[in-house]
């Protein structure tokens, strides 16, 4: 396994206040990673920054040593926290999008899973409910032969009947050199896909161990752990 | 993926501008059958407008009306289509496409200049609609070489001039609608009502530039002195004035171009 990923003294401030103060992370290939922390502790800035759609106030993120720009882009799958496509479109013209930009883009795939979860690809994204479309989100990400796949809250807006059948999707759909890096709440549903997790509180890294080094530490199961630690 | 990006640019909403065109045009052919006779018939009596040609007046105002509003629409579409798929949710895909902000911005702007062209085509198409076949036309043309002869240029200089400096007015629109909005996007709420009022500073600041250069020149006294004399061409100086004002888009096209992609590749923070 070799360094995927890299944050050195990362830090981002907003007008509010600091949302990651001086960052330090590794994260290595071939693992799928839980990001996990309560609400404001800097989860979905860190994976902007990841992305290139932040500007990191100091410090520097790195993914295969390169900073974000054209090279990180074309080995990132990103699915941010909310609908980003354009909603007039057909979903057969946001394929054709993805498949004209993305060279590890597999259109194959795309079709099996649009027709697993029963989604018409001549739709309009507008004609579809939220959880569709989060659907239809998820199934254009995972798509991509990429080394480094960012969800945020992929499972958040979606049945709890689909969560299976994408969680499933997730793991049938990476390669073994490939990260994936999951933020979400729903530590309960995932935490059994999981490697490993990063917890962020405040903007600073709380934990970052191997899953099955808390299991065996602490006795406990992440979800256990996490309400454990930030219980209010 | 430039050539991709074009695409994309040109697909996401060349529908709906076409068919506003389509229906100028198709407006502008009506318009050349209702009102060109009344056209003609007042160029060719210009002291002579009875009381009888009021409605064609009222359809003559709906007409440039029509015109102004599919300009000024388009202009609004593609500022707004900038900033949605810029700063917008659909941003998070444009910024995550393996492309540089280079190549977003020029994309982006390629296709604004190409709707920029259509709408003067078709603008001017409509006038020719309803001008064609007039004397006026014709007053038209000898006017112009009457001009380029006055200026000591060969008429097809002039016409080159002219579709030179429209081509560099294009591109300061466009770099400026650009700026205002990557600037107004700086701002952490209210970025519509920032950007806004970003093009109107920027607006007055050029407008003070140019007025300086006017003041500069010997072009400011020539109007003034010209007034008083009824010849038809413009006055001397009038060369120098495209020449500086010229000069001074060209900087403020670079300025306008470097913030642009300055903001986009240094500050992009979508929030």
């Amino acid at each position: 396994m070799s360094t995927l990923l890299e944050c050195k003294n990362l830090s981002k401030r907003y007008e509010k206040g600091m949302a990651l103060s001086d960052l330090n992370l590794k994260l290595e290939s071939g693992r799928i990673i839980g990001l996990l922390g309560p609400n404001g502790s800097g989860k979905t800035t860190l994976l902007k920054l990841i992305n290139g759609l932040l500007v990191p106030t100091s410090g520097e993120v790195r993914i295969l040593g390169n900073t974000p720009g054209v090279e990180t882009k074309s080995v990132i799958s990103y699915l941010p926290d909310q609908t980003y496509l354009s909603a007039n479109q057909k979903v057969t013209q946001i394929i054709d999008t993805f498949a004209d930009f993305y060279a590890d883009f597999d259109r194959s795939r795309a079709y099996h899973m649009l027709q697993k979860l029963n989604i018409q690809p001549s739709e309009r994204l507008k004609t579809m409910s939220k959880g569709t479309q989060e659907k239809v989100q998820l199934i254009l990400v995972m798509s991509r032969r990429a080394k480094l796949y960012c969800l945020d809250e992929p499972i958040a807006g979606v049945d709890p009947a689909a969560r299976d059948y994408i969680l499933t999707t997730i793991l049938n759909n990476y390669a073994e050199d490939a990260t994936i890096l999951i933020s979400t709440h729903l530590i309960q549903d995932i935490e059994n896909i999981l490697d490993e997790v990063v917890v962020l509180q405040n903007g600073k890294l709380k934990l970052q161990a191997s899953v099955e080094d808390i299991r065996m530490e602490r006795g406990v199961s992440i979800d256990t752990m996490f309400r454990e630690v930030f219980k209010c | 993926m430039l050539g991709k990006l074009i695409k994309r640019e040109w697909t996401s909403n060349y529908k709906g501008l076409l068919l506003l065109h389509a229906g100028l045009l198709l407006l502008c052919t009506i318009g050349h059958f209702i009102l060109a006779p009344y056209v003609h018939s007042a160029i060719a009596n210009s002291n002579d407008v009875s009381v009888s040609s009021a409605p064609y007046m009222i359809l003559m105002t709906a007409y440039i009306l029509a015109i102004i509003a599919v300009s000024f629409a388009t202009q609004l579409i593609m500022v707004f289509r900038y900033y949605r798929t810029m700063y917008g949710k659909e941003g998070y895909l444009t910024h995550t496409l393996p492309v540089t902000p280079v190549q977003i911005l020029f994309s982006k702007g390629l296709i604004f200049f190409v709707w920029y062209v259509i709408d003067f085509a078709v603008i001017i198409v409509s006038a020719c609609l309803l001008f064609s076949a007039s004397p006026f036309q014709a007053e038209l043309l000898t006017y112009v070489d009457d001009l380029a002869a006055h200026m000591g240029i060969s008429t097809g200089f002039l016409y080159g001039f002219v579709i030179g400096y429209m081509i560099l007015a294009i591109i300061y629109a466009i770099s400026m609608f650009y700026c205002s909005v990557n600037i107004g996007c700086l701002f952490h709420t209210h970025k519509i009502v920032a950007s806004i009022v970003t093009y109107f500073l920027i607006y007055i600041v050029t407008q003070i530039l140019s007025t300086i250069i006017l003041m500069c020149t010997s072009y400011l006294p020539n109007v003034l002195n010209a007034s008083n004399q009824s010849s038809p061409y413009p006055p001397d100086g009038f060369k120098d004035i495209f020449g500086y004002t010229g000069i001074l888009s060209v900087v403020l096209c670079i300025v306008f171009i470097t913030v642009s992609g300055y903001i986009s590749s240094r500050k992009l923070n979508l929030d």
